[in-house]
């Protein structure tokens, strides 16, 4: 596990550590914060450093995942059934 | 056309925020209600999206109000309409200026600390062995040899819990003169043993970074890594 963040650049450990405060804390109006998780680097996702941050963004992806009934874009934006996001 | 809204102040000023590009790149804007600003950008749709450029805008525009005063902050992601948003600051205004003067002058400031659990689980599980682990013949079928991994765990995971409260006490004593508030997450995950945001004046910054300098030369053993100054993003209670 610290074996990995030596390999992180430090753009990447600020990306962490800003994901982490941004994504898990702050004030928040009750009802009023949605986000749409797209093309974030899941770099951190093997690291388990941060787990708060990917538990909130795989909660996010469930429910998405949810909503989309199976359906997804690829890169290109266009629609394919199935996979995961 | 929404709003999104980055952050809540009693001392901001528009010159702060000056061609600051937020979310979208969007201007960021200040209004103004019931002696509360409230930093916030012109918003098209309903959710955020979480891309490397919106959240590194988000604590971007922040940022710019903290380098002169401390706001609070709002979590990433605040799109609200401005009638909404309106009531929420008419309604809590007396809370909201109450928390601005809890964090009144200060920062967070992040240290996480990073362990080898699984050498310290296993150390810990040899340890109620009276330093031995028994060997395969001494477990004798499936069923003992679930027990004995479940025991090992058990203890493990325990001794775990117990060693990342006292690095927890130990921290909090060697910097308890530079911290006004903290907040600690004892094993947020198995491989961190703690995540502590301190709430720190700045005018005691050097004298934080210095003391926690020493704690890090103090556990060698044991992996730091530290951030801030941020706004206080753990310091900004919940209000629904």
């Amino acid at each position: 596990m610290a074996g990995n963040l030596q390999h992180l650049k430090d753009e990447e450990l600020s990306l962490l550590e800003t994901l982490d405060h941004v994504l898990n804390r702050g004030l928040v109006i009750a009802g009023e914060i949605t986000i749409a998780v797209a093309d974030i680097d899941l770099i951190f996702v093997g690291l388990n450093v941060l787990l708060g941050s990917v538990e909130t963004i795989d909660e996010v992806l469930g429910q998405r995942r949810e909503r989309t009934s199976g359906r997804m874009k690829d890169e290109r934006g266009e629609e394919k059934e199935g996979g995961h996001l | 056309m929404n709003l999104y809204a980055y952050c809540l102040s009693d001392e901001a000023t528009p010159d702060m925020i000056e061609r600051a590009a937020g979310v979208e790149g969007a201007q960021a804007r200040m209004v103004e209600h019931e002696s509360i600003k409230i930093i916030v950008s012109d918003f098209a749709g309903e959710r955020a999206r979480v891309t490397r450029e919106n959240i590194f805008a988000h604590e971007s525009v922040i940022h710019k109000i903290l380098a002169r005063t401390t706001p609070l902050p709002f979590r990433f992601g605040m799109v609200i309409s401005a009638a909404r948003l309106e009531s929420y600051v008419t309604t809590h205004g007396q809370a909201l200026l109450a928390q601005l003067s809890r964090v009144c002058n200060a920062v967070e400031m992040g240290v996480k600390i990073i362990w080898d659990a699984e050498s310290l689980k296993r150390a810990a599980a040899e340890s109620t062995d009276g330093g031995r682990i028994k060997d395969a013949h001494e477990i004798v079928g499936p069923g003992a040899a679930f027990l004995e991994a479940k025991r090992r765990k058990v203890a493990g995971d325990e001794a775990l819990r117990n060693q990342a409260g006292e690095l927890a006490r130990w921290l909090q004593q060697r910097l308890s003169e530079a911290v006004r508030e903290s907040s600690v997450r004892v094993c947020p995950t198995e491989g961190m043993a703690l995540a502590a945001a301190h709430l720190v004046e700045r005018a005691r910054l050097d004298q934080y970074r210095a003391l926690l300098s020493a704690a890090r030369d103090e556990r060698a053993d044991l992996r730091f890594l530290t951030s801030g100054a941020w706004p206080p993003y753990s310091f900004s209670e919940l209000i629904s």
